[in-house]
């Protein structure tokens, strides 16, 4: 077997330090909301630390505009480890898995409902370099 | 959250504590539920959940430094899923606290002794007696009325091995029940109709009628009720068609047994809801999940 036909058919282990592999990278956990409204693209939105605060004005960060959506309706926000649901004492409520809730850890899968607009949680994991 | 009656499910695990990947959404912690009521904490069973509600309370204390700092804990019984979590309680710790404790004795010790034993030294590095917190023993007798501000508490005696209590908390017309460790199936069938004309039964139904908010044990399935009868637990469909008969307007399914993981839960929860979405009076139903307040 020549240098180019042992090069091609190769399966050994490639010595690689595991320190070397993992220096300077880290994971970490990234949420989104996927925001179904009727009639209208679906939007994802990835969280942050900041407080995302969903309603029918414009001054929201997700405008949801229809009559049955409270003016700041509810927000969504980072607390510790964990994002949470939290009503703002809207008129018509929001639902989480069908629940009418004041405020609600947010756990992969969860669907948020306000109104007719329907909002998934999700989350994932990214490796930082 | 403008409502002044919030209540929150910090543990909802029967048993044992059950962390992990498949528990993390109803959640691993055992039982403990506060409801806040115009800024005062009661607190219903000090299961491991009792240590992030912990946490929470010490956070608002350092922000509302005037506030008054007391806070009300009434205990079904002291079983250790129940009572686990106050040797972790930072307000017991804290001098500026006053801790009201409630809950029965049992035919062999007061109150007051188990929680000590549970904080001897062969279990536990800091004795009960050292907390810095302000703390008072109420043994109660089933007759007892608690009335705290406008808010009152009332009792009902359950039936599970070693006795446990359900309390009622009532304010401004709302009603909501703690009733956990009961092995409804002894009084009522599945289909909730009476068995051999159970006082306790009687007293029961009547005590949750009405009711806005029921969070209930219900943590077998009638497969798993068939083997594990005696055990003090019930039946999910004994407790909601009961609950229905009852016209409660809420039920909360509560001490979900360790081995339910969330996609089982997931599973049972769908085929119930499915089973009551069309039955009327409406009552709206949901296993109780860690980190959950409802506004009532």
């Amino acid at each position: 077997m020549d240098e180019e036909q042992q090069s091609q058919s190769d399966s050994r282990t490639i010595a690689m330090s595991r320190t070397e592999v993992l220096t300077g990278m880290s994971r970490r956990r990234v949420s989104y909301l996927e925001v179904n409204s009727p009639e209208r693209p679906r939007l994802n939105f990835k969280l942050t630390d900041g407080k995302v605060v969903m309603g029918r004005t414009t001054d929201n960060q997700i405008t949801l505009p229809f009559t049955n959506v409270s003016r700041h309706h509810a927000c969504v926000y980072i607390n510790g480890e964990d994002y949470y649901v939290e009503d703002n004492g809207s008129t018509n409520g929001t639902y989480v898995n069908g629940v009418k809730i004041a405020k609600c850890i947010l756990r992969p899968n969860d669907l948020i409902q306000i109104g007719a607009t329907k909002i998934y949680y999700s989350e994932r994991e990214e490796l930082c370099l | 959250m403008a409502a002044e009656l919030l209540v929150t499910f910090w543990g909802t695990r029967g048993s044992i504590a059950t962390p992990g990947r498949s528990t993390e959404k109803y959640g691993g912690n055992t039982s403990s539920v506060s409801i806040k009521s115009h800024g005062k904490y009661f607190i219903f069973d000090a299961g491991t959940g009792i240590r992030p509600l912990g946490v929470e309370i010490m956070g608002e204390a350092a922000i509302q430094k005037d506030k008054q700092k007391e806070l009300f804990l009434f205990l079904s019984h002291t079983h250790w899923d129940h009572i686990q979590g106050l040797p972790f309680f930072q307000p017991a710790y804290d001098p500026s606290f006053r801790l009201n404790i409630y809950g029965t004795s049992n035919k062999d010790a007061m109150l007051e002794n188990i929680l000590v034993g549970q904080m001897d030294s062969s279990y536990f590095p800091v004795k009960l007696s050292a907390l810095g917190s302000e703390m008072e023993f109420n043994d109660l007798q089933l007759s007892d009325t608690i009335e705290i501000a406008d808010n009152k508490i009332t009792l009902q005696e359950l039936d599970h091995p070693g006795g446990s209590l359900s309390y009622k908390f009532e304010r401004d017309g709302k009603k909501i029940v703690y009733a956990t460790d009961h092995e409804l199936d002894f009084h009522f069938t599945q289909d909730g109709e009476l068995k051999n004309d159970s006082e306790l039964g009687k007293q029961y139904q009547a005590y949750i009628q009405d009711a806005d908010l029921l969070i209930a044990d219900g943590q077998y399935t009638s497969e798993e009720y068939e083997v594990k009868k005696g055990w003090g637990h019930t039946a999910v469909p004994t407790l909601l068609n009961l609950a229905q008969k009852s016209r409660v307007k809420q039920v909360a399914v509560y001490h979900h047994d360790p081995m339910h993981t969330d996609s089982f839960i997931d599973q049972l929860s769908a085929s119930y809801l499915k089973k009551f979405q069309d039955t009327e009076p409406r009552m709206d139903i949901f296993w109780a999940r860690e980190g959950l307040t409802l506004a009532i």
